[in-house]
């Protein structure tokens, strides 16, 4: 497998704190051609904000904190500015393609202007190009939908015009924020069926983001559980699933009712997550954790290999103590 | 609905406005306490004249009857007799018209472009300390009255340079717009700083917005976002402003022509009424009015072709 991302000390900074506060970080991320990388995390614990800071698109009052960011060029891992990677190596779709998209544009137009951008063709051939897109991304009638308005459009054609403009910057990775939220779970399905096929058929790399722990066990070849802007769990899926190791983890997996079944949402274990200017002391999950001890409450655990699984990553004192 | 049933419904719902405002217009005659055409001839004419005027003005006859005749003669580009210098008032209309013209249009693209560009870097520059001076700036303005801006132009630029002229409208075409320098730089005075507000909160709600976040993500360059995707929709909050702020302008306008003397529409109006000339009075009311409503409707019909989904509600 090509490394095609590596990310060391990623963090978000409130930019006007008398103090640091990181409502994520840091934390370490990388990326396999081809794969799929799953985080999953309750709300707030700053999953949006670490896609967000790989690009360096953070709002108002947040900044990305220095660290490297390596990206693979002509086989070599080089340090690159996340600036410069917007719709070159990576691009990004959202959780609400109805905002994601400008209404006063046609839809042809909105991925025609993304092609012009990277390929400098003319707008007759953009046209064409954007027409193709829109089939490639499974929208029926192309030629008449590129003409439409946005509000024209439903809500899962609404996902898949804004999936077809991350492809018009022919990128090796797309970032998904929970891409399918806010749609029907018909629609859902389908949105994940193209989104795997660009992963298998096209060699995309997906960091997918989602409360849906069925959904990330579907399509995950890795997951990262993220806890109060922290990773406390990294691994390959089957490992995760099959055998949780940090107490997160598995109250996190014991909350579904029967993975088997794919209905299985993300149920809130009791208490709830630290607000980034309230992060506690020490283990950050210590005052929801049964396990707390008082090493817990007084140094925060680092992220390391386990002893029987070699590529699972766990952040907890009591790792390997017999439940 | 379409476009074009929009547009026609916009049309027809303009004339029972003009109906409204010509009853109006008619009615300012009877505004006056007391006798009209008494008030007209003031108090040392005697009781034949104050009679041949209530003639004139067909004061006689019934209400109906005066505003049906006034609609007639409206609509065939007949205002009526100024009471005190004998010309029609189409004639004096079509005197004064352009310099005032002229004014409302240099007044409004230059207040247009200072408001964008201003606009435009102060939203770009959001909490900077440039966008503080600017926001103070913006304040100024609004609280300047536009007699003191006009007095303050002169005082400042005219006079010391005298590379402007400070009253009149010249007879060439050259020294129209040359007299319209500093006449139209006061009414950006007085107009801009609510369209720059106004703009400013629109730019800065669209930069939050996730399309441009998307637009970056994408790839697009700063420019391309604000030209190719932030205009259309600021262009939609100009033509608004333009709509809402159509009374501000006529008044700055006339306060802009009286400060530099110049022979517009408003000075004739001004004239006007300390004359109690009233036919002058209620044609250039009607002519205002009749910009007011184009305005508007101008207005509406371009924003129908900037906002697509405006037309299906
Ligand atoms: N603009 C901001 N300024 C300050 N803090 C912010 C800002 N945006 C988010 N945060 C904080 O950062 C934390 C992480 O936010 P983020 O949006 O990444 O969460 P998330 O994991 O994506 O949650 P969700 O599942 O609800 O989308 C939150 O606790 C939030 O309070
Ligand atoms: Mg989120």
């Amino acid at each position: 497998m090509t490394r095609i991302l590596e990310i060391a000390d990623l963090r978000v900074d409130l930019s006007r704190a008398e103090r640091r506060v990181s409502p994520v970080g840091p934390v370490d991320l990388w990326l396999d051609a081809g794969e799929c990388l799953g985080i999953v995390g309750e709300s707030g614990s700053g999953k949006s904000l670490t896609l967000k800071a790989i690009l360096d698109l953070l709002p108002d009052g947040l900044t990305r904190g220095t660290g490297t960011q390596k990206i693979a060029q002509g086989g070599r891992l080089v340090p690159t500015d996340p600036r410069s990677l917007r719709g070159a190596k990576i691009s990004m779709i959202s959780q609400e393609p109805a905002a994601a998209l400008d209404p006063l544009m046609r839809i042809g137009d909105l991925i025609g202007e993304i092609v012009r951008h990277h390929s400098g063709c003319s707008w007759a051939e953009a046209r064409l190009r954007a027409v193709d897109l829109l089939r490639r991304v499974g929208v029926p009638d192309p030629e008449t939908r590129a003409r439409f308005w946005p509000h024209e459009l439903s809500g899962g054609l609404k996902q898949r015009v804004v999936i077809s403009m991350a492809l018009a910057c022919q990128s090796d990775m797309l970032l998904c924020d929970e891409p399918t939220t806010a749609l029907d779970v018909t629609i859902q399905a389908q949105i994940v069926d193209l989104l795997r096929d660009l992963q298998v058929n096209d060699g995309l790399g997906l960091i997918f983001v989602t409360h849906d722990l069925a959904l990330i066990r579907q399509i995950a070849d890795r997951i990262c559980i993220m806890y109060a802007g922290l990773i406390v769990e990294t691994g390959p899926s089957s490992e995760i699933f099959s055998n949780p190791q940090h107490p997160y983890t598995r109250a996190l997996l014991a909350a579904l009712p029967d993975i088997e079944q794919s209905e299985g949402r993300l149920v809130p274990i009791e208490g709830t997550p630290p607000a980034p200017t309230a992060f506690p002391q020490g283990c950050r999950f210590g005052p929801r954790c049964p396990r707390a001890s008082d090493v817990c409450r007084q140094t925060a655990p680092a992220l390391l290999a386990t002893e029987d699984a070699q590529d699972v990553k766990v952040a907890c004192h009591h790792t390997g103590d017999v439940t | 609905m379409d476009r074009g049933r929009f547009i026609i419904r916009r049309l027809l719902q303009t004339i029972p406005l003009l109906a409204g405002i010509m009853l109006l217009v008619l009615l300012l005659l009877h505004v006056v306490p007391g006798d009209p055409a008494r008030a007209i001839g003031g108090i040392s004419a005697s009781e034949e004249q104050v009679d041949q005027i209530r003639e004139e003005l067909g004061l006689n006859r019934s209400l109906p009857v005066q505003y049906v005749s006034y609609v007639g003669n409206a609509l065939r580009g007949d205002l009526g007799r100024s009471t005190r210098s004998g010309r029609t008032v189409t004639s004096i209309i079509a005197d004064r018209l352009a310099p005032t013209a002229l004014l409302l249009a240099c007044g409004m693209i230059l207040s247009i472009a200072l408001s964008s560009v201003i606009a435009v870097i102060s939203a770009r520059n959001k909490d900077s300390a440039l966008d503080f001076a600017l926001i103070g700036v913006t304040v100024a303005g609004i609280s300047i009255p536009t007699f003191w801006a006009g007095l303050m132009l002169i005082l400042l630029i005219a006079l010391p340079t005298g590379l402007f002229p400070i009253n009149g409208f010249g007879d060439t075409p050259l020294e129209n717009l040359h007299s319209i320098v500093l006449p139209a730089l006061t009414f950006a005075i007085a107009i801009s700083p609510v369209m720059i507000r106004a703009l400013r909160a629109k730019l800065v709600d669209l930069y939050r917005q996730d399309f441009v976040m998307m637009s970056r993500a994408a790839g697009l360059s700063e420019n391309a976002i604000l030209y190719r995707h932030l205009s259309r929709h600021a262009a939609i909050t100009l033509v608004t402003m333009i709509s809402v702020q159509v009374g501000p302008m006529i008044f700055v306008s006339v306060v802009s022509e009286k400060t530099y003397a110049r022979p517009g529409l408003g000075e004739a109006l001004v004239n006007a009424v300390s004359q109690r000339d009233f036919p002058v009075i209620q044609g250039i009311t009607l002519v205002t009015a009749l910009f007011v409503t184009a305005v508007h409707l101008t207005a509406d019909i371009v924003i129908s072709f900037l906002n697509p989904w405006m037309t299906l509600k």
